[in-house]
């Protein structure tokens, strides 16, 4: 009796630790790394339609940007996002911005509050919501801004090619000495790869809903 | 005797020294941290900006000294507004002697860190007794705080 219930608390130890191990790897592999294709979403923009990267046509390739109305960070790098798609949407590189933050932790983030800041700052790059949070998760995105600059391949094929921040001064724009995501872009419509892949930033945590 | 003391008057008065809260470079900040102790270190990583940051920072300041662990908050505001981040900790009563990270290249201090960190805050790093690093990006209740360090300290 005794040896039946060392045997059997073995096995249950072993299927804990099993659980555990199998867990953990889970958690690691979720969110893109570089040279994953990323899947396309389709995602209520600010005016009133549903965006999807199979709409352009003739991108070579995307800025995906999960950002929000209200991280100050997300604010700091407002203009700067503005100013990567006046410069980069008509060479093909369009401006994709996503907010994933949960409105009942955040209401100034819903999609009333996005239409208006989006309207007021005077967007030229869709606004989109993702309320599910699925896009936001499958990007492994963990907070704003988060960039994603992905480079089209044949009709359908999104592959990441730089994952992180913009630049390296969030504060002073005058104190920036390296453009992260201009710098992937240019190597990327020159034909090469990005050098610089991944770079880190401070930013706000992604408000993910309560389960 | 006195000479020491003289040394340490002048290395307190160098150091920007706001009421309860220094500013820190980074190389300093991981001596700090590597320094071998008894006790666990609990590293906490927040900003007067971040909600989520400023919503734990009570947990954090009750408990300060909890089975002797050593709770350090390290603000990320940036230098110039070392006052919001000293009325912040004012205002939720956490008198003990903090740091505000002078480093603004985030991509060396990030990963100096931990390899896991991608940058979110708020950001928690754990040092046990024996030097092992344990980092969480996420938010703690003072429940799980209380687990954390108890689970850590053993």
């Amino acid at each position: 009796m005794k040896k039946n219930i060392i045997i059997i608390t073995g096995l249950l130890v072993t299927v804990a630790v099993l659980f555990v191990h199998a867990t953990e790897t889970l958690e690691e592999q979720t969110g893109y790394a570089i040279g994953d294709m990323a899947a396309d979403f389709s995602l209520p923009n600010v005016d009133g339609n549903k965006v999807s990267l199979a709409d352009y046509g003739t991108a070579k390739g995307f800025i995906v940007v999960f950002t929000c109305n209200t991280c100050p960070y997300a604010k700091l790098y407002e203009s700067r996002i503005m100013d990567l798609d006046k410069k980069y949407a008509s060479q093909g590189f369009p401006v994709i911005a996503i907010n994933p933050n949960d409105i009942s932790q955040k209401p100034e983030d819903s999609m009333e509050e996005m239409v208006k800041r989006s309207k007021d700052k005077g967007y030229t790059f869709p606004y989109l919501r993702d309320d599910s949070q699925k896009t936001a998760m499958a990007y492994g995105a963990t907070k704003t801004p988060h960039v994603y600059v992905l480079n089209k391949e044949g009709k359908s094929d999104y592959r990441v090619a730089y994952i992180g921040a913009i630049d390296d001064s969030p504060r002073e724009i005058a104190d920036v000495r390296e453009k992260y995501v201009e710098d992937a872009i240019e190597a990327l419509l020159s034909g090469n790869s990005p050098s610089v892949t991944e770079k880190r930033a401070i930013g706000c945590t992604i408000k993910w809903k309560e389960s | 005797m006195k000479f020491i003391l003289a040394i340490s008057a002048i290395t307190f008065g160098l150091t920007v020294h706001s009421q309860g809260i220094s500013s820190i470079q980074l190389d300093d900040l991981h001596k700090i941290l590597n320094q071998p102790t008894e006790n666990i270190k609990v590293v906490n990583f927040w900003a007067s900006w971040c909600g989520p940051c400023v919503k734990e920072l009570p947990a954090f300041g009750k408990l300060q000294g909890y089975k002797n662990a050593e709770i350090i908050l390290v603000s990320l505001d940036f230098k110039e507004e070392i006052e919001k981040a000293k009325s912040t900790l004012k205002r939720r009563e956490i008198g003990f002697e903090s740091y505000l990270l002078d480093e603004t290249n985030y991509d060396k201090l990030i990963p100096s860190i931990s390899e896991d960190w991608t940058g979110a805050i708020p950001a928690t790093l754990v040092i046990s007794n024996n030097q092992k690093r344990f980092f969480y990006e996420k938010s703690f209740t003072e429940p799980e705080l209380l687990e954390l360090i108890e689970q850590h300290s053993k």
